[in-house]
């Protein structure tokens, strides 16, 4: 059986040509950036070097990620163009299981870049890890933890020497109908790192209630090391306090973040607004003062004029977002943190746009 | 005899469509437009990954519908730009595959000359010509003296015309995208709004102040509790917005002395800019061709068009070819001479 190979989901470009398990035609070359442009000439090469015509062409093997998102998709495009036009099977392997050190364990990881990487552990061309995303230093962990196993993949982001990236006998491996494409049409790669499934559309912020009590107190260490907000605190500001308006925001089916500010006749202030580190960068801060902003602008009895908040200096992510959302530094307040930091006062105006 | 089959992914829709001599033997576009509505605009990464789950479904069909198979194919034709970089990536592979398989000329096409062309579905083009390109990633005037002949003498200096309708309907609160809610609300409004008249020199455009003119009214009518008439926004702002391009379109085609202005792109769907062109050309000796409703949104017939003037030039790209986002219209004949 005559047989294609491509990958193209990370900087590699490397097509391979088979028939059966006899090479007829292997190249594999750095092409960053430039797959799109080289990847359907160098498979024109693979036939006119081997002498194998087109036609004669009986199944198509390609990676379907983890990877760079365009790269995958480029070779999965052609891949699936190939096989949908020639009307021949078509095979999907994971491009984590294709560095793989047959049948050694071995760690296949990628870069997934904002200090992630994509991976999994393969033996004896079985997942024991399934495919996934993990932050570098568990990866590093892991890779510590087991240093029988083999590291497979371009390991230089992590500091640590990788193996040479050879993929071809994987391939032959995955001739199988364990990695057969059941529908060429629906065959589309695997992301894994899904930004969009965390679309603003899917986060929810609504009024903050006892049952996120516990993961409040959990992110309110995570992000302020003070203690002192507690389940008491929590309870109070929840159940009690009349001025208090405490919202929770949910995604992933889990509380990600918070804002808890209080609004007394002309003036709000804000007491705290966290997001957990991992959900960070995903608007879920700006939603939570946008609920403010509506708070205020609903205020029948008064109108809310300027909204308050303290900062300490040193927290320089909090400070520029503060900024974004219009707030001003006013003054410093001297040792107004129990550790004896100072805080930055900043208010943001209401009125007058 | 040629059998082009073409394709197009440059934004939102991905589309195959066969044609012969230019007669159309299938045209299918998958539109995404459900997907994007959410988000009040399209997002680069999902229509990316539509596309490339879209693709092969459009080629089936295509091919189906015109009761072909892939080896009744003489040439492949492929929008290479402009538009969004990870979508045209999609439909160049499946183009340079199928080239490569079948051993067919690849045809490198300028999404806007496709526009052009399809104009070419109702009424033959005249010489010299002058185009209005409008939709949500451009706003062009295109001098053409004759086939594939393109030269850009007017702009815009900072947002499409199309983009400015689509940011606006979300100021409104009316759907994406926002070119026909807002021309459907215009035709029951007045208008009453006073909204900033654009300044660009000569046949240049600029949108970006009437966008956020609209934005601030909104806002300072909103601040004031006052409620905002969508009917008349709508309006206000639609003549406000057409009436530039039916001013620049004018002023061009007198001073040039062109014998047909057509109207191209997304925008061009607009009953408004239609009435008010047939109006304006009224009387001046000037031809005025008006595109064909599906051929105001992205289609792959349209490609196929300019795909087979290019057959017989024998214009054809090697396997090599890349796509190019902000891809230069009047760089169409010039590319593969580089």
């Amino acid at each position: 059986m005559i047989w294609l190979g491509v990958d193209t989901s990370e900087k590699m470009l490397f097509v391979c040509l088979y028939d059966g398990n006899k090479q007829l035609y292997v190249n594999a070359y750095e092409a960053w950036q430039r797959q799109s442009e080289y990847l359907v000439e160098e498979i024109a090469k693979a036939f006119e070097v081997s002498g194998v015509r087109k036609k004669d062409l009986q199944a198509v093997v390609s990676s379907v990620g983890p990877g760079s998102y365009t790269g995958v998709r480029i070779g999965l495009t052609v891949a699936k163009t190939i096989a949908f036009s020639k009307q021949i099977p078509l095979y999907l392997v994971s491009s984590l299981e294709l560095l793989q050190r047959f049948p050694a364990p071995s760690i296949c990881v990628s870069n997934a870049r904002s200090k992630r990487s994509y991976f999994g552990v393969y033996e004896n061309g079985k997942a024991i890890v399934s495919d996934c995303i993990k932050p570098n230093d568990e990866v590093k962990a892991y890779i510590a933890e087991h240093p029988d196993y083999a590291l497979c993949g371009d390991t230089s982001y992590l500091g640590l020497e990788g193996s040479p990236y050879d993929p071809a006998d994987n391939y032959l491996r995955c001739i199988d109908e364990a990695h057969l494409c059941p529908n060429v049409h629906k065959a589309s790669p695997v992301y894994l790192k899904d930004d969009y499934a965390t679309s603003p559309t899917e986060m929810v912020v609504r009024k903050s209630i006892p049952l996120d009590i516990p993961s409040l107190v959990a992110i309110s260490n995570e992000c302020f090391h003070e203690g002192k907000y507690d389940e008491k605190y929590w309870d109070y500001q929840i159940g009690e306090n009349p001025f208090a308006h405490t919202y929770t925001a949910i995604m992933d089916n889990q509380v990600v973040g918070f804002i808890d500010f209080m609004i007394t006749f002309s003036s709000c202030t804000i007491n705290l607004i966290a997001v957990k580190e991992a959900y960070r960068k995903k608007g879920v801060g700006n939603r939570l003062v946008g609920q403010l902003l509506k708070d205020c602008s609903a205020q029948k009895d008064d109108v809310v004029e300027f909204v308050t908040l303290e900062v300490r200096p040193t927290n320089t992510n909090a400070l520029g977002f503060y900024k974004k959302h219009k707030f001003q530094q006013v003054t410093v307040k001297k040792a107004y943190y129990d550790d004896g930091e100072d805080a930055i006062y900043m208010v943001r105006s209401l009125v007058n746009g | 005899m040629a059998r082009i089959l073409a394709i197009e992914s440059s934004c939102d829709e991905t589309a195959v469509a066969i044609s012969e001599e230019g007669k159309l033997l299938s045209s299918i576009v998958a539109t995404q437009i459900s997907v994007h509505e959410k988000y009040g605009g399209v997002m680069p990464e999902i229509a990316s990954r539509l596309h490339s789950e879209n693709i092969t479904v459009c080629l089936e069909q295509a091919l189906e519908e015109a009761h072909l198979t892939m080896n009744d194919i003489d040439a492949i034709a492929v929008t290479r730009g402009p538009g969004l970089i990870g979508c045209l990536h999609v439909g160049l592979q499946a183009a340079k595959t199928l080239a490569m398989l079948y051993d067919l000329p690849l045809i490198p096409v300028h999404h806007l000359a496709g526009h052009i062309y399809a104009n070419e579905y109702v009424g033959e083009l005249k010489f010299p010509l002058l185009c209005l390109v409008v939709s949500g990633g451009n706003t062009e005037l295109v001098f053409m003296k004759g086939h594939m002949d393109f030269e850009i003498i007017g702009e815009t200096q900072d947002d499409a015309v199309g983009e400015c309708f689509d940011k606006v309907a979300r100021v409104l609160g009316l759907p994406y995208p926002g070119g026909l809610p807002i021309d459907l609300h215009a035709k029951n409004g007045s208008h009453t709004y006073d909204l900033p008249k654009p300044h660009a020199e000569g046949y240049d455009f600029s949108y970006s102040g009437l966008k956020t003119a609209v934005i601030n009214l909104a806002h300072t009518l909103k601040m004031k509790g006052e409620p905002l008439r969508i009917d008349d926004m709508a309006r206000s702002f639609e003549d406000v917005a057409i009436g530039q391009c039916v001013e620049k379109t004018m002023k061009a085609a007198k001073d040039y002395k062109v014998a047909q202005i057509v109207l191209a792109g997304g925008v061009s769907a607009n009953s408004y800019l239609r009435e008010q062109m047939k109006k304006q050309v009224e009387g001046t000796g000037i031809e005025l061709i008006i595109p064909p409703l599906w051929c105001t949104t992205d289609n792959a017939a349209m490609i196929a068009r300019v795909g087979e003037h290019l057959y017989k030039r024998h214009y054809f790209a090697p396997l090599s070819l890349g796509v190019d986002p902000s891809w230069q219209i009047d760089d169409q004949l010039t590319l593969l001479a580089k």
